[in-house]
């Protein structure tokens, strides 16, 4: 799986957000390594949504938009599922790391 | 300001299916992209971003299956479509080739002789000049004359020159060296700076008394060693000292192969006064503002005004300038612009022979064009591929046409090198590269734009599987009309070729009047001053010569002879019948000759006899004089036994014809045989004598006797033997120049010949090809095959006829300009334009044979299953 895809689906793991909120999260929690520009991240979704693992939702009942009417994606079952399996081979990678004392045990960085 | 130009720029970028997801968010996702971008980079952000921009923008462009709009994409299509069909690809690429080939090699040609400048600055200013008799082959100019054009306006400076030449005894054995004897003016005329030393200038006197001589470099590196200090150097030629004051650069000869420049000596002074003896050649330089015609003028209104002041002295003469390239090339000139043209008309035929192969490609490839129109391709692009496919080919046959134009050089030099001036300048160079390929893309233009234009006329109506009848009919008209053109332009190829080789035929049957099998030629120089000026001593060399060759067993024959066959006479003495029917004079050439010359070249005696030792010094001049003079002055009647008289040294000589022979030719082969009169050195010897020996076996074998004999006369070495040579081969030059062109002009015409055929078959084949449905309904409905085969046959017979007719009436149209290359034969000799017809017409019945059993042969439930 590509990695920004795994990134989209780890932002909409919680939450169902649009697309700008999902360029910004991933901003962050990739600390400013990944840029999702416009072409990358609906390209990604598009490819999600072909696959099934993200579908377009209606925006939350609260969300108050700044003038535009932003499309909303949530996750589905399936692409629950996708992730969850990323996230557990990307795991292994990090026990492998650990025992092989690339990283101290217990820490991420 | 800048994020909002990203952003706008971004947005064009973006596909439509991208700003369709994101919907209204493009904007505020591309606003936090370029923010986070000008956060990390704040000194380099709009170029970070505007790179990952263009990086993003491109990911997302759709990949496009059908490349339609970039070069490569074409050339990747041409390059698959020509190997797809290599026959046709190679047979266009070749015929480009000998096509543009050909006409590079003549534009090489064309180029060395007549276009480049001749080595002399400012050259199409340099004419020649000089006083013409009016009835007489005489020319040449006086000094008064020379001073008085030195003061035209028109004329900037004048120089005059002559043939000088004697036995040059400094630095090695004496040889005999031709040179020029030069007035002060010749050397600023001319233009060309020496290369050591100075040249001859306004500042020496007109007649030196201290003699001075300019080297060329042939003759000072030959003879000199090129040594740096020759300037000042003491020189001995004859019986004079001259000082050398400069050496000329390798390109200056001029004129002819000069060895060296003299000033002209104080001894000529009786000479310089006399307008009446026009003894000088003249070079001038014209003023910027002037030109040929205009001098000639002034020089008439000189002439009269001659006349005015002294009738005499200018009665039977008229001035007379000419350029100095004229005098180089004028010979040439018509035939090689003609010949020119003749490589103009194999390019045309090369042509469209190229443009029938794209035509019957296009039509071939007529499926394959309409997929892609079905594939979204606009006629413009079609168009462009064809063309670019035509632009590679033509430069393929661009290369080839260069390649067989340094190929063809060498060889043309060779055939040509003596006779034609100048072509040893030829050289494929940039310019010869610029022409063709100039040539080539018009040509490419031309071939190609016409086929491309009709193949692009199709429409995805084709895809259905029917053979498009409406597209092919354009085509139909215009291949017959191609082949039609191909062969009416072979047919004038051909019967120029034709008639060229019947010339040559008729040069060859050129009774010359001499037969030079084993006949060896020798040139005598003697020095000039005592003791050799005294004629008593001459005969007897030449006596004595003559008995020791005639003792050596190699020699069957031997002579002497004051000129030798095929060198040109002018001039001559003024020969009168004193009991003949009239009182007319003959102008007619002396040859001072001996006993035994006549057998020697193997002339032939019609009446009486030769000439003999015995005529001599003290008995009764006799003359043998040839048939031309012998009808002139007695016309009908015996001439020997007559007596004739006429003007000659000292004052009038009677001679009595003892024979009369055959006319030799002396004025090369195409000239009327003149009057000419032989007289004996024994009785009369004036000038330089040549020797002609005929050996008993094979022709070297008399060279060394000849050696042999001259040094057992002169055992003193002061005769030098200037130049031995074989007769046979001052005879073999006068053919050289018509097997030139006749070689060029023959080539053309089998070349063209198996184009024309090519295109014919090629016609023929296609239309068979395309018509196999109508000939296979034909035969189904009861035709026979004779009938069918006939179908075939009509329409090719319907061509050639078209295109013979054509091209015979454009040979006759345009037979005058063939003229200057022909000799005994018309430009519309019947027979020969028969000849080439009939060649022609059987060329091609043989071509059409294939196609024609090939329609024969169609069968017809094949043909229509296959509907």
């Amino acid at each position: 799986m590509p990695p920004h895809w795994f990134q989209i689906l780890l932002s909409l793991a919680d939450q169902d957000l649009h697309g700008l909120a999902i360029t910004k999260d991933v901003l962050d929690r990739t600390d400013g390594q990944m840029h999702l520009w416009p072409g990358m991240l609906y390209g990604a979704l598009k490819k999600l949504t072909d696959e099934g693992f993200v579908e377009e939702v209606d925006a939350p009942a609260d969300f108050a938009s700044g003038g535009g009417k932003p499309r909303f994606y949530g996750l589905t079952t399936a692409g629950r599922r996708a992730a969850s399996e990323e996230a557990g081979r990307l795991a292994a990678f990090v026990d492998t790391a650990r025992q092989k004392k690339l990283l101290k045990a217990g820490r991420t960085r | 300001m800048w994020t909002r130009l990203l952003i706008r720029i971004a947005l064009r970028r973006y596909p439509r299916d991208v700003r369709l997801q994101a919907g209204d968010e493009l904007g505020p996702v591309l606003a936090h992209n370029i923010a986070e971008m000008r956060r990390r980079h704040p000194y380099t952000w709009v170029v970070v971003a505007l790179a990952a921009l263009i990086r993003d923008t491109r990911k997302t462009r759709p990949r496009a299956r059908y490349p339609m709009s970039t070069l490569l994409a074409d050339l990747t299509a041409t390059r698959r479509s020509l190997s797809a069909r290599p026959l046709a690809t190679l047979a266009i690429v070749l015929t480009l080739g000998i096509g543009l080939g050909a006409t590079a090699a003549m534009f090489t040609v064309t180029d060395a002789v007549l276009l480049r400048p001749l080595p002399y600055p400012d050259d199409t200013a340099l004419v020649r000049m000089t006083e013409r008799h009016i009835t007489r082959p005489q020319s040449g100019a006086s000094i008064p004359a020379l001073h008085d054009w030195a003061r035209f306006d028109d004329v900037v400076s004048v120089g005059a020159y002559e043939d000088a030449g004697g036995i040059l005894r400094t630095g090695g054995d004496p040889v005999r060296v031709d040179g020029q004897m030069v007035s002060p003016g010749f050397f600023p005329t001319m233009g060309v700076a020496p290369a050591l030393g100075r040249t001859m200038g306004a500042a020496d006197p007109f007649l030196d008394p201290n003699p001075k001589m300019v080297l060329s470099d042939r003759l000072w590196r030959e003879r000199f060693g090129a040594r740096e200090d020759i300037v000042g150097q003491l020189v001995q030629l004859d019986l004079h000292t001259y000082s050398v004051i400069g050496v000329m650069p390798p390109s200056f000869e001029f004129p002819g192969r000069a060895m060296f420049w003299t000033t002209l000596p104080t001894n000529m002074r009786a000479l310089v006064d006399a307008r009446n003896l026009r003894f000088t050649d003249v070079i001038a330089r014209m003023a910027p503002s002037s030109d040929v015609e205009t001098l000639k003028s002034r020089l008439h209104t000189w002439a009269d005004q001659q006349r005015a002041a002294d009738p005499k002295a200018m009665a039977d003469w008229n001035p007379d300038a000419w350029s100095l390239r004229d005098e180089l090339v004028g010979s040439v000139r018509t035939p090689i612009l003609v010949t020119f043209a003749g490589v103009g008309l194999l390019l045309l035929v090369a042509c469209c022979n190229v443009a029938s192969l794209l035509l019957a490609q296009g039509e071939i490839r007529q499926r394959a064009l309409a997929v892609r129109v079905a594939m979204g391709a606009t006629r413009f692009r079609l168009i462009r591929q064809l063309l670019i496919e035509g632009a590679v080919l033509s430069g393929a046959g661009t290369a080839l046409a260069l390649l067989v134009a340094l190929l063809t050089q060498r060889a043309i030099v060779a055939l040509s090198v003596e006779q034609i001036p100048r072509i040893d300048l030829m050289q494929v160079d940039w310019r010869v590269f610029a022409v063709v390929s100039a040539l080539g893309i018009v040509t490419t233009f031309l071939c190609a734009l016409g086929p491309a234009v009709i193949a692009s006329r199709v429409d995805s109506v084709m895809l259905m599987g029917r053979s498009a009848r409406t597209t092919t009919r354009s085509r139909g008209r215009l291949l017959p009309i191609l082949a039609g053109a191909e062969v009416a332009l072979a047919i004038v190829l051909i019967a120029a070729a034709g008639l060229l080789i019947n010339s040559y035929r008729q040069l060859l049957h050129v009774d010359v009047g001499f037969d030079p099998t084993h006949v060896v030629t020798a040139r005598l120089s003697l020095p000039n001053g005592r003791p050799w000026n005294d004629t008593a001593l001459r005969r007897q060399l030449y006596g004595d010569v003559l008995v020791a060759l005639r003792a050596s067993g190699s020699t069957a024959a031997a002579g002497w002879t004051s000129r030798l066959p095929l060198d040109p006479t002018r001039g001559g003495v003024d020969v009168r019948a004193m009991d003949g029917p009239s009182d007319e004079t003959v102008l007619t050439a002396l040859h001072e000759t001996s006993e035994g010359y006549f057998e020697t070249v193997g002339a032939q005696l019609v009446a009486g006899r030769g000439l003999l030792e015995t005529d001599r010094h003290d008995q009764p001049t006799v003359a043998v004089i040839n048939d031309t003079l012998a009808r002139h002055l007695f016309p009908g009647q015996s001439a020997v036994g007559r007596s004739v008289q006429f003007e000659y040294m000292r004052g009038p000589v009677r001679a009595e014809v003892v024979g009369v022979v055959k006319p030799i030719k002396y004025n090369g082969l195409t000239g009327a045989a003149r009057p000419e009169i032989y007289t004996s050195f024994r009785q009369s010897l004036a000038a330089p004598m040549s020797l002609v020996v005929r050996s008993s076996g094979q022709t070297t074998m008399a060279v060394p006797a000849l050696r042999a004999a001259i040094t057992a006369a002169d055992p003193t070495g002061a005769v030098t033997i200037d130049g031995i040579a074989e007769l046979g081969h001052r005879l073999n030059a006068q053919f050289v120049r018509p097997r030139f062109f006749l070689t060029l002009v023959g080539t053309f015409g089998i070349i063209s010949l198996l184009l024309a055929s090519i295109g014919l078959y090629g016609m023929l084949s296609f239309w068979t090809a395309q018509h196999r449905r109508e000939l296979g309904v034909r035969l189904a409905l009861g035709a026979t095959r004779h009938q069918v085969a006939g179908l075939v046959v009509r329409r090719g017979l319907v061509v050639v006829s078209t295109g013979l007719a054509a091209g015979l009436g454009l040979t006759l149209a345009s037979g005058r300009y063939l003229e200057s290359l022909l000799f005994g034969v018309p430009a519309t000799d019947p027979a020969t334009l028969t000849t080439a017809a009939a060649v022609l017409m059987l060329v091609a019945a043989a071509v059409c044979a294939v196609p024609t059993r090939q329609a024969a042969r169609v069968d017809p439930v094949d043909t229509l299953r296959a509907e």
